[in-house]
């Protein structure tokens, strides 16, 4: 892969095949991304009517089938795994709880964040001080091992990994939204706001949130996928989701002593994790750039 | 008409900086009466902006600021005011208009619900109820179609429109003070006329006191009463509209006015700049801060600083020329053409 340097000093993008792979998903194929994400929220929504069988469903005579064997009970389009289980209609079934932990935690932790990083941007002095030290600690800690030490400790649960999650990203929200309250405090329409009378909860939620919002939500789509990966890496791990409860990290985690028998059993999980996690950058790529340019 | 409404009593404003204290208002004491309007005018960094968000207190909460003096308004001092009560104020009794009228709207906001918002703060209306209100003033302060307009974003009006919205913010509650902050330095020429025009016309309907913050002496002449000259963050001069073009006393008030183009003048006729620069702020020098540019000063000058001297009813000037020891000169009735 070389880079063409024009005259003009552009760098031609028609010869790199990876960047131009994204120019033509970012500017022509983009829907894509949001289709394949509104695919995956409905099976989040309505598994049983995506799910070709019963997930989770035993049946040892059809075990380790591989994609797009067929066995008595029908094509099962992602093969099976070690107890006969269709994997297609797992990954389906697993779609829900993936999903709902990333987006729940992104929440929280968007919420927190974005307190945080107004507060400290707004007030400034001694508040920011304090609240910018405490995002510091957040971001220093390990979470990764806190999350695994308090999961083994406490058990592992849905509940604590929707508590635990957050902390990965509510500091990654408190920087950016901490940035750009300073730049929005400057405008004149925020004193404005005030010399019309506005208690300062009011500047707040009224002018400053509002003005803040669009990277808010570009880094939401960011960190859903974040939140994901990590979920699937403590899930792997065996300190998350647990039996009978199912995402695609747990998938992944199970398929994974049977890598060199079954690949797919590690592969597709992996690859659907991927796909969701990219489509979820590529979007939120779009929209930066959008922002910019109507900005 | 002479009732006070406002009267600034030895205002000190100063900014705490990693360089020292920046005295950025030194000393500042005026009154105006209901329904007068005082402009003060001054170079950039001559006090006059802050020494008008001193009277809305607008500084942040952590801006490391240092106020003294005081700032009576209706019989209550506006500087030891609560922060509650200062914001049942703000908005209600004085309104503000700034310079900028690009960066003072908030951009994702509707026109409409920018204006409703200090209607429903200050009068307890619902937004509902506001929004009558809010057409009514939008009509008035000129907006074509203000039905239509009411939840158009402010990117699609142009400066002048703007600016008019601002006015609407402004006096939506009939305040009985506007500060108007260099409301036309970011204008064009016609639309500055327009929207002077329509201060002075509300000012005259609503009956308010305004401070008109500038540094064209046009902009006084055709709006205010009386003007209060600044430099380097202290008063030089008070006087009425019609003794300030006439009777000029300070040195640097006639330093301005040498450098208003008119026409009449001789073809040819070179304006002549004050020699120099401002000083800085941080440093305290003795006797007048003027004395350093001025082309008449005296050794006094450079050693005590001078009182407001009284000349005469509402006019003032801190220069030691104006003592009534100090050795008389003749004021010529036009000094900028004579003193040369």
């Amino acid at each position: 892969m070389s880079l063409v340097i024009h005259r003009s000093g552009t760098v031609d993008r028609q010869r790199q095949p990876v960047a131009r792979a994204l120019s033509v998903v970012t500017s022509r194929l983009w829907w894509l991304c949001p289709a394949f994400l509104g695919l995956m929220a409905l099976w989040a929504i309505f598994p049983d009517f995506f799910a070709p069988m019963e997930p989770g469903a035993m049946n040892p005579r059809h075990r380790l089938l591989g994609p797009f064997d067929t066995s008595p009970e029908g094509r099962h389009l992602a093969g099976t795994g070690t107890l006969g289980a269709d994997l297609f209609s797992e990954m389906v079934a697993g779609a829900r709880l993936t999903l709902f932990i990333a987006v729940v935690a992104t929440a929280i932790g968007t919420v927190v964040g974005v307190l945080i990083g107004m507060l400290a941007g707004y007030f400034q002095g001694w508040v920011d001080r304090f609240l910018m030290r405490l995002t510091e600690a957040q971001t220093a800690m390990p979470m990764f091992l806190v999350a695994i030490l308090l999961l083994s400790m406490l058990g592992p649960s849905v509940t604590i990994l929707i508590i635990v999650l957050p902390a990965l990203v509510w500091p990654i929200f408190a920087r950016v939204v901490r940035a750009e309250t300073m730049r929005v405090r400057e405008s004149t329409y925020i004193e404005a706001a005030v010399a019309t009378g506005c208690a300062t909860p009011t500047v707040l939620v009224r002018h400053v949130l509002p003005n803040v919002t669009p990277r808010i939500l570009v880094l939401v789509v960011i960190e859903v996928g974040h939140v994901m990966l990590a979920e699937a890496g403590l899930s792997f791990l065996g300190v998350g989701v647990q039996p009978p409860d199912t995402t695609w990290g747990l998938l992944i985690s199970t398929g994974r002593p049977l890598l060199t028998v079954a690949w797919w059993l590690t592969i597709l999980p992996g690859v659907l994790l991927g796909v969701t996690v990219l489509c979820l950058n590529l979007l939120a790529r779009r929209f930066e750039t959008r922002a910019g340019a109507a900005g | 008409m002479n009732e006070t409404l406002l009267e600034v009593r030895d205002l000190r404003v100063g900014f705490r900086t990693r360089r020292g204290l920046v005295q950025a208002v030194d000393g500042v004491s005026y009154s105006l009466g209901r329904g007068e309007a005082l402009g003060i005018v001054g170079e950039s960094g001559s006090g006059k902006t802050v020494s008008s968000l001193a009277m809305l207190r607008l500084f942040g909460l952590f801006d490391h600021v240092e106020i003294s003096g005081e700032i009576i308004f209706e019989g209550r001092d506006l500087l030891a005011l609560s922060e509650r009560k200062m914001q049942s104020i703000r908005g209600k009794e004085i309104g503000m208009v700034f310079q900028d009228p690009l960066t003072s709207l908030n951009p994702v906001m509707s026109v409409g619900d920018q204006v409703a918002e200090s209607i429903v703060m200050h009068t307890g209306r619902t937004p509902a109820q506001a929004r009558e209100r809010v057409v009514e003033l939008l009509e008035r302060v000129g907006i074509p179609d203000p039905e239509q307009r009411y939840h158009d974003r402010p990117h699609s009006f142009s400066g002048g429109m703007r600016q008019r919205i601002m006015v609407a913010i402004a006096v939506a509650c009939e305040p009985k003070l506007l500060i108007a902050d260099e409301p036309t330095t970011a204008l064009d020429v016609t639309v500055q006329a327009q929207i002077l025009k329509l201060l002075d016309d509300l000012r005259r309907e609503m009956g308010m006191a305004m401070v008109m913050i500038t540094h064209d002496f046009g902009v006084v002449a055709a709006t205010c009463d009386k003007v209060l000259v600044m430099y380097a963050a202290q008063p030089m001069e008070e006087c009425s509209v019609e003794h300030l073009f006439q009777r000029a006393n300070h040195p640097y008030t006639d330093g301005l006015l040498r450098l208003v183009p008119r026409f009449e003048r001789r073809q040819h006729h070179r304006l002549h700049p004050i020699e120099g620069q401002p000083p800085e702020l941080t440093i305290e020098q003795p006797g007048c801060v003027f004395a350093p540019r001025c082309e008449v000063a005296t050794d006094i000058c450079h050693i005590e600083r001078p009182a407001m001297f009284r000349l005469g009813p509402g006019h003032a000037s801190a220069c030691h020329l104006a003592d009534e020891r100090a050795a008389r000169v003749t004021v010529p009735d036009r000094p900028w053409e004579e003193i040369r």
